[in-house]
């Protein structure tokens, strides 16, 4: 149907798409690329660019692989830092300390809102792990000491850990806040050890773990993310975004 | 994946097929390469992220059948199993050849159309379940008029019914090396006819009850029952798709298994 309209009525899916462009203006003002009270103009602004070649552009370009509306995300979200970059607008820094009292009444809609993007953009780095997505979440979870519970484990649970996933229950399904990040991961490389059939030391993967949240903290930060996170910040977001997901 | 760059970054549609992937978890069915640039291209990686971001929370239910994803769900791999498999295939298709060529000449009566070839299959499972004369009649009647739902089905809704759960496919069949548990039925992959009976069983050295659990490839429970014996016969009629099952304790993930129902 979207795709018809495309090629038979651009004007009917630019009408239709009008939600996703505000959307998308909307996350860069969250960023602080621009006033809200600027969304209106950037709103006509992109509407007129569409209707002007982009949308001849999509029709040329779009060669149906994926659901067009994510392809029109994608060409207004390039639309919108094209703006940028012509007005010369920068990020504003993101706010970390908004993270530490969230739930506080002066944070204001667009604070939990970038929180929120904050917490997306995380999840598309975990998911992102593939295979490796399990065992990233669930040594996260240690690093930033969540207390676990039955279904963290569930997948690693079989007669032939039996042993291992016993230290697990006995020492992170209650608060662990005071063990070292030595002493946890000693406690559970054996369990990763067990399953994948080999005998790294505890340090090993606390290495890989570091290196994970180095990486992590890198992705969120770069390009023209105006998120400035460090370690500390990260294990606040990390802890918001399990406890969330939780839910 | 050159298909998929320009000036060494992912095109937007390429991106975009990414993103997707994310959001409806078909991270394995991607094109090979997309998701190693997108591991070790941080400028892509981001790009991806933010628009990850967009999209996530999108409802993307009523659009329907996925352009890539859902028209047929192949994992990536490499030649070595490719050729493995097709030459499995290919065996197995002569041996199918030649035990139907066989069949023939001792039994001409063929089924001509799906509902005959699926009331064949009821007159089998008379004979081996020996049920009450009306509760064999009910269940044809149930089954009768589940075979029509299911074939009047999509042929996309169909297709997304065998995507493989990135989950659960890899631990189908991890325990069975346990010594305490060996499988019976059904084996992994096994298939099964709409309405055919489904029999499950395994053995213990030291019998212990246990929960049989059926998933569908949403890993949505279809059926759960708690069993003292190593042994079940499943009778209700499951649509076509894959589906997973699990036994477990108490607290205890024990076996993963697989089965397609077609």
């Amino acid at each position: 149907m979207e795709i018809e309209w495309l090629h038979q009525e651009p004007q009917r899916l630019l009408t239709h798409y009008q939600s996703i462009m505000e959307a998308t203006i909307s996350s860069f003002i969250r960023k602080g690329f621009f006033n809200a009270d600027e969304k209106g103009d950037l709103l006509q602004t992109l509407n007129l660019q569409m209707l002007e070649g982009k949308l001849e552009k999509i029709k040329a370009q779009f060669n149906g692989s994926v659901y067009l509306r994510t392809y029109f995300s994608k060409v207004v979200y390039n639309a919108c830092t094209e703006i940028t970059r012509q007005k010369k607008r920068q990020a504003k820094t993101f706010d970390i300390d908004t993270l530490y009292d969230l739930e506080a009444t002066n944070s204001n809609a667009y604070e939990h809102l970038a929180i929120r993007d904050e917490l997306l953009r995380l999840e598309a780095i975990l998911k992102g792990q593939g295979k490796k997505q399990l065992k990233s979440e669930l040594c996260l979870k240690l690093l930033v000491r969540i207390v676990l519970k039955l279904l963290d484990i569930q997948f690693y649970n079989s007669p032939k850990t039996k042993a291992e996933i016993e230290t697990i229950r006995e020492h992170f399904f209650q608060p662990y806040d005071q063990m070292t990040d030595k002493v946890v991961f000693e406690k559970v490389v054996p369990l990763f050890n067990k399953i994948e059939n080999k005998s790294n030391d505890s340090d090993s993967l606390r290495k890989w773990v570091y290196q994970l949240t180095e990486k992590i903290i890198a992705l969120l930060n770069g390009g023209s993310s105006p998120s400035n996170f460090d370690k500390d910040s990260l294990k606040i977001l990390m802890q918001l975004y399990f406890s969330q997901s939780r839910n | 994946l050159k298909h998929h760059l320009i000036n060494g970054h992912l095109t937007d549609e390429a991106l975009a097929l990414y993103t997707e992937a994310l959001k409806l978890g078909h991270l394995a069915q991607l094109p090979e390469g997309i998701q190693e640039h997108i591991q070790a291209c941080e400028d892509c990686h981001r790009e991806a992220m933010d628009l990850y971001s967009l999209i996530a929370d999108a409802d993307y239910s009523a659009l329907g059948q996925h352009p890539s994803f859902e028209k047929s769900a192949p994992k990536k791999r490499n030649l070595y199993v490719r050729l493995t498999y097709g030459a499995l295939a290919l065996a197995a298709s002569l041996c199918a050849l030649l035990y139907f060529n066989s069949q023939e000449n001792l039994n001409p009566s063929v089924p001509d159309t799906p509902i005959q070839a699926f009331e064949d299959s009821i007159k089998q499972e008379e004979d081996i379940t020996e049920l009450p004369q009306e509760e064999v009649a009910q269940e044809q009647s149930e089954k009768r008029e589940e075979m029509p739902k299911a074939e009047e089905q999509e042929p996309e809704l169909l297709a997304g019914n065998f995507e493989v759960s990135d989950n659960l496919e890899d631990l189908v069949g991890e325990f069975t090396r346990s010594d305490i548990i060996k499988i019976n039925n059904p084996s992994p992959g096994a298939e099964f006819k709409p309405g055919q009976f489904i029999s499950f069983a395994w053995q213990q050295e030291k019998p212990q009850p246990h929960f049989l659990i059926i998933v569908n490839n949403q890993e949505e429970e279809i059926f759960k029952i708690f069993l003292e014996d190593g042994e079940y016969q499943y009778k209700e009629a499951l649509s076509k798709g894959l589906y997973y099952w699990k036994l477990e304790s108490e607290d205890d993930l024990l076996y993963v298994g697989k089965f397609f129902v077609r």
